[in-house]
């Protein structure tokens, strides 16, 4: 792969990075710093690259590691002083659906890590159980485990947030408008 | 579309749970809505900085 290819490849996973880093950050300028980190680290690490596999994912798990080894220490040391810490929420008050976007990051960051990184990558990124394992280091079966738990858990977590708005009524004429 | 996996494990041909999939369908247009907004200036600046330097350093 060219270095000019490379670039390329970067440059059109930065709105897929920004979305990811925001989602476990829930904060919009920790995502962008995390995601200044994940560019320099792989353009530094471009020789470690394997051409033919998913770059994306390649990128997503350094963005992954940073996001552990730096920022969720921080968040945890902040979280101790202020249990309030995932309220504040980077998104704007808007929805297309049925739910507030709002409401799904402050649900999404109540989810456990494992579990939440599972959802983002596989039912929010579309990548594969196979790319989302290698992501995180565990078995694909792993994978589809927490995803399931976790989209059970996103639903409760959403129906309790804001059962008015967010009944089981809408839910299900949201569910019939996809089928 | 994802591909199943070969569900040796645990059989489960149960009902569809519609509010799950409700769900996922709100986590993928929030984070579309996300993969939407314009890149900043900052990430085109890097890139263009890191690759003006790689250059230099090889040539």
């Amino acid at each position: 792969m060219t270095q000019n290819d490379f670039k390329s490849g970067l440059l059109s996973s930065i709105p897929s990075l920004r979305a990811f880093a925001t989602s476990l950050t829930g904060k919009r300028d920790s995502a962008d710093d995390l995601v200044q980190e994940t560019l320099m680290k792989a353009w530094a690490h471009q020789g470690s690259y394997q051409e033919g596999t998913n770059l994306k994912a390649w990128l997503y798990t350094i963005l992954r590691n940073e996001f552990y080894a730096v920022y969720r220490k921080r968040k945890r040391e902040i979280e101790d002083v202020d249990g309030k810490h995932s309220e504040k929420v980077a998104v704007p008050p808007e929805q297309d659906g049925v739910v507030d976007f709002a409401d799904m990051q402050v649900a999404l960051l109540k989810l456990p890590d494992e579990q939440r990184e599972a959802l983002l990558l596989v039912t929010a990124s579309d990548l594969s159980y196979e790319d989302a394992a290698v992501v995180c280091g565990v078995p694909p079966g792993t994978i589809k485990s927490r995803v399931n738990r976790a989209r059970i858990r996103l639903s409760e977590l959403l129906q309790t947030e804001d059962a008015a708005r967010f009944g089981i009524k809408s839910l299900l004429s949201a569910a019939g408008r996809q089928g | 579309m994802k591909t199943p996996l070969p569900n040796r494990t645990k059989a489960s041909p149960r009902t569809p749970n519609t509010v799950e999939d409700a769900i996922s369908s709100e986590l993928k247009s929030f984070y579309s809505k996300l993969e939407s907004q314009e890149i900043p200036a900052q990430f085109l600046d890097l890139l263009n900085k890191l690759d003006k330097k790689t250059s230099s350093d090889q040539g």
